[in-house]
């Protein structure tokens, strides 16, 4: 039988497991803390606790799926934030959002092309409820599946999907009537 | 709706075909874009939405709101970037 110091890894293991595991994942972390929060300096506090975090838990990580690790953490902290952040923790039933009426559906030629669409689509993103952005981010950004999303935010596979429609549904409102040039593709 | 529409081959009988698809399609057209269908089903609905007009703009027009998301999405804040590195690098030499 393996004694306890056998199995315990050393501290410089640890440190160089997270640095080749979590170190790389720097871009990531960044990029879903700020769709967790409601502002950029929400989202430094977010990713920079959540790296502590990850650097006191690196021991007992698998070393499996560091994104998945991260979000997940990323995760419990907002959720624990502070009282801005209770919006977080609801679940969303009863918060119906309208289909987009027939004449309000938008065409591909009905959305603006460029910088602008952009600058549109960053500021429509920024509107939307953290619990709706962070969906989009990890399926439509970070390449998740439904069911990815749905274990590192634990929740149902079917909110991730209401979610993601609901959120797009608003997107798609905010960027209809911007066309600049009809017929181009995004 | 008469009869004749669940008579095969007949033109109320295609309607009502096409008519129940663009509601399957339609309902699982987030589904068909994310790639998250089976591939059964996916082929049935991929097939309505080459012939179908309206599913297909739909489907156009989720596919570019995707590709768009994508794009803006990975936009990253290089300051909170660069805090973090430092802070890894606090971490990692014990400072």
């Amino acid at each position: 039988m393996e004694s306890g110091n056998e199995v315990a890894k050393s501290d410089e293991e640890q440190v160089r497991r997270f640095e080749e595991l979590i170190v790389p994942e720097m871009p990531f972390l960044a990029r879903i803390a700020r769709a967790m929060s409601h502002s950029q300096a929400e989202a430094d506090d977010l990713a920079q606790e959540t790296l502590v975090k990850a650097f006191r838990a690196i021991e007992r990580f698998d070393g499996r799926y560091p994104r998945a690790w991260l979000t997940r953490i990323a995760r419990n902290t907002a959720i624990n934030r502070d009282q801005r952040n209770r919006e977080f923790l609801l679940a969303d039933e009863g918060v119906v959002e309208p289909e987009p009426a027939p004449d309000e559906v938008t065409d591909p030629e009905d959305i603006v092309v460029g910088q602008q669409m952009d600058e549109t689509l960053r500021a429509a993103l920024d509107d939307l409820p953290p619990d709706f952005r962070i969906v989009v981010q990890l399926v439509d950004v970070e390449d998740m599946t439904y069911q990815e999303a749905a274990d590192v935010l634990d929740i149902p596979i079917g909110t991730v999907m209401s979610r993601l429609h609901r959120a797009r549904t608003r997107l798609r409102r905010a960027l209809s009537g911007t066309s600049l040039d009809r017929g181009a593709a995004l | 709706m008469s009869l004749i529409a669940y008579v095969p081959g007949t033109h109320a009988w295609r309607k009502r075909r096409h008519d129940e698809l663009c509601r399957d399609t339609y309902e699982h057209i987030q589904e068909i874009v994310d790639g998250e269908m089976t591939p059964s089903k996916a082929k049935q609905l991929k097939a309505h939405l080459d012939a179908c007009e309206g599913c297909e703009v739909e489907a156009e027009v989720i596919r570019s709101l995707k590709e768009a998301i994508a794009r803006v999405g990975q936009q990253t804040d290089q300051q909170c970037v660069r805090r973090l590195d430092d802070l890894a690098r606090r971490l990692c030499s014990g400072e």
